[in-house]
């Protein structure tokens, strides 16, 4: 038989037990859950719904289709602003180095609000026009996005190691800011490299 | 005469002058004008759809279903963006129609946000005042039933030790 001493014991754990469930109720509503990571999923995928078959070789008049799409997993509903950007291979170097918030070469956006863990996305159909063609250079005109047709001014030269002239279609993510008030570039961008030689 | 006749002329193409500068400037006073109406409107509408967005990351904090809301408002973000893109490419009429196509779009969602937030705010007051609540009532059971549990408990105890090695005080 257990001594006095050790039945106290088990009395005073047990009446523990009992007042820690009891003050439960109150102490979850007081204090928040650990949070897991905070993030957002951006991705892109080819016309076959897969991380492959991605047009590369293009040219003036053809369609092209890729997938985008949004996963927020913030813990909270989240504005987005996805920007869509074409620019030749200077730019895009120049651009994504600095990363600075330029929204140089964006001619196209979308802007969807998710709720926490929802996802978003969109089947993105692109064309190309109004291509001129010099001595050892290129200049595209206007890029379409589901038909419409966008006025962009891009130019880029034939590069001799790469044999081509290689353009950027990115999709840049930004989110609002509710403290600011701003939209704010979120780090996460996706994209393609085009050779418009065709 | 001669004086006259020149002086005449002169106010004459000085008047034309003037008209001919007035015929330059205005399409692009008019085109500036439209430029800052529709950057205006925008910006108006931005400010609406921020507004009701905060509202509903309000309603949010108190676990209140906002998927109803939200449907809404990505449909006046929708045109927000189309409001942006003409902006972007200089169409600033198309940019005015889509800036208040979202303003109308917006029109009453601001008010069921708040409300939502409101309602979401007022439940969690409930909730939280209900949990206090079952809470002390259930610690100030245990701390009494502990209690006489304890005289009860104790007795029982005893009886049953000195039934097995009589003698036996509870300080053994």
């Amino acid at each position: 038989m257990i001594s006095f001493k050790e039945f106290r014991a088990l009395y005073a754990v047990f009446c523990s037990i009992l007042l820690l469930i009891a003050i439960s109720p109150a102490v979850l509503s007081l204090l928040p859950l650990p949070e897991g990571e905070r993030f957002t999923e951006l991705w892109l995928l080819g016309e076959n719904h897969v991380a492959e078959d991605f047009p590369f070789v293009v040219r003036e008049g053809a369609t092209y289709d890729i997938f985008v799409g949004i996963g927020n997993h913030m813990r909270s509903s989240v504005y987005y602003t996805l920007h869509v950007k074409f620019w030749n291979r200077t730019s895009a170097i120049s651009g994504q180095a600095h990363h600075d918030g330029d929204l140089e070469g964006a001619f196209y956006e979308y802007r969807i609000i998710l709720e926490n863990e929802e996802t978003w996305e969109s089947r993105v159909e692109f064309s190309f026009s109004n291509i001129t063609v010099n001595e050892g250079s290129i200049h595209v005109g206007g890029v379409s996005v589901d038909g419409t047709v966008f006025p962009v001014s891009c130019s880029t030269d034939w590069d001799q190691e790469d044999q081509g002239f290689y353009y950027q279609l990115l999709m840049e993510l930004w989110i609002l800011n509710t403290t600011s008030s701003e939209f704010v570039s979120h780090n996460r961008s996706v994209g393609i490299w085009l050779n418009l030689t065709g | 005469m001669g004086t006259y006749l020149s002086s005449r002329w002169r106010l004459v193409f000085f008047l034309e002058l003037l008209l001919l500068i007035l015929w330059i400037s205005a399409p692009v006073s008019c085109e500036t004008e439209t430029a800052t109406d529709a950057r205006t409107t925008i910006d108006e509408a931005d400010k609406h759809i921020e507004s009701a967005f905060k509202m509903v990351l309000e309603a949010e904090k108190y676990s209140v279903n906002i998927s109803h809301l939200l449907q809404e408002l990505n449909v006046a973000v929708d045109l927000m963006a189309e409001a942006e893109m003409s902006y972007r490419h200089g169409n600033f009429s198309d940019a005015i129609q889509f800036a208040e196509l979202t303003l109308d779009r917006i029109n009453g969602l601001e008010g069921e946000a708040l409300e939502l937030a409101e309602q979401g705010g007022l439940e969690y007051g409930k909730s939280l005042s209900l949990a206090v609540t079952v809470s002390t009532v259930a610690s100030c059971l245990v701390s009494i039933l502990g209690v006489i549990g304890w005289s009860f408990a104790k007795k029982r105890y005893l009886r049953k030790a000195s039934r097995l090695r009589p003698g036996l005080r509870k300080d053994d």
